[in-house]
């Protein structure tokens, strides 16, 4: 059982409990915020890195959170910049590609999965989310996957509700246009 | 988060072959970790206090410490190095064999001097090149200044005379040859005669190397006479 934010941030904040409530922080947040930045980079191994990162900041930067927002939206609001940013720099590391080889790259890299089964649904739809543009795509896994609520999604994304719906609602029929034109294949 | 019901509604309305699949991600990871991560992450977060603590003040004293061990290390070094190119002076106690009546050192008084040190001249050497610099600059502001010229009228006796802008340039070859003929002895005359036979403004002007207000403070009958004095005159004759 997890303790609630408010406590946590109570023991971070007392030098005895610190290192306690940290711990209990990345165990409650961490395989949420883990697969919201692996379905944007897919390989495990940059997730980790990612992953990593934005845990690290959370230690450097938790002492200064404002509680006026909720701890699970400026942890989400960091693992997604961290995410955004990480897929820039693979960009301009390889400025010959351009963003639809990105995309190409990603779904590549799903189909090498030796799990890959291109029969199967949930395969198909990873293959259709990756054929998404950067702010739907995300729009698109924190309301199907992380059931957040438009409100929350505002606050991490820094967009209003009815952009974000409108996004989501272009997301999803995109996605099923590819999932219902690659069984007719 | 949001009520599943409500989301799951509004797929369906949206994009309902959708909402039929499962939301199970199908990507595979690591065995383990999860139950990994967090200790992972606290061991790069938090500096390793056991394995990595230094004492108190360690910093502090380190600077000192070094120091004083280079030091210590350099005289070893010295000593093997020594060792190693002269083992038999090495081996020599460093004591020496001699010895001093009994209580000499603690008798000992440092003699007083009951006369001043006398002034030693200068040399010969270095009058003869200040000598020489007095000549130079002579012949130097003769050629440049040309408002003192010589000449001599063939009698043997020299003559000076002004001669308004125009430099008469033989004059000043004549005492520059006549100045290189001079030998030492005549030099040391000229360095004298500068000293004690000219006025107190030009004495001073010479001592202190100004040469060019030496020479307009000098009057011709100084010039003349200091020439003579050095030889010049009676060399020509």
């Amino acid at each position: 059982m997890h303790l609630d934010d408010k406590t946590l941030l109570e023991q971070f904040k007392d030098p005895s409990t610190k290192e306690r409530a940290y711990t209990a922080i990345v165990k409650k947040y961490q395989e949420r915020l883990y697969w919201h930045i692996r379905r944007m980079l897919v390989d495990h191994d940059d997730t980790n890195d990612v992953l990593q990162n934005m845990f690290i900041k959370v230690w450097n930067g938790l002492e200064n959170f404002r509680e006026d927002s909720q701890l699970y939206t400026w942890l989400y609001r960091i693992a997604t910049n961290e995410s955004l940013s990480f897929i820039e720099q693979k960009k301009r590391k390889s400025a010959d590609y351009s963003m639809s080889d990105v995309e190409g790259n990603l779904s590549n890299r799903i189909k090498a999965d030796e799990n890959f089964d291109s029969n199967k649904l949930e395969w198909k739809l990873q293959l259709a989310i990756q054929q998404l543009p950067e702010k739907q795509k995300l729009v698109f896994n924190l309301r199907y996957f992380d059931e957040m609520p438009y409100e929350e999604m505002s606050k991490v994304l820094g967009t209003s509700e009815g952009a974000l719906k409108a996004s989501y609602h272009h997301a999803a029929k995109k996605i099923e246009e590819f999932i219902l034109k690659s069984m007719d294949e | 988060m949001e009520n599943k019901n409500i989301i799951q509604q509004e797929l369906m309305e949206v994009a309902p072959a959708l909402a039929s699949i499962s939301r199970q991600m199908p990507f595979a990871l690591p065995e383990g970790y999860f139950d990994e991560l967090p200790l992972n992450l606290l061991g790069v977060v938090v500096p390793k206090k056991a394995a990595m603590s230094v004492p108190e003040g360690y910093f502090d004293s380190l600077p000192a410490l070094l120091l004083q061990k280079a030091k210590a290390s350099a005289v070893v070094e010295e000593e093997v190095e020594m060792e190693e190119s002269f083992p038999l002076l090495e081996s020599i106690d460093r004591k020496m064999p001699y010895h001093v009546p009994a209580g000499f050192f603690e008798n000992w008084v440092a003699p007083i001097p009951e006369r001043v040190a006398p002034v030693v001249p200068i040399s010969r050497s270095w009058r003869k090149v200040a000598g020489w610099a007095v000549a130079a600059s002579i012949l130097a502001l003769v050629s440049l200044f040309g408002y003192r010229y010589f000449s001599a009228d063939g009698d043997g006796a020299g003559q000076i005379v002004q001669n308004g802008d125009e430099i008469d340039s033989a004059a000043a070859v004549q005492l520059a040859d006549a100045l290189s003929e001079l030998d030492d002895a005549h030099l040391d005359g000229a360095l004298e005669g500068y000293s004690y036979n000219v006025d107190q403004n030009a004495s001073y002007y010479l001592k202190t190397a100004n040469f060019e207000q030496a020479l307009k403070s000098l009057s011709d009958e100084e010039i003349k006479r200091n020439l003579e004095d050095v030889g010049y005159y009676h060399k020509k004759s």
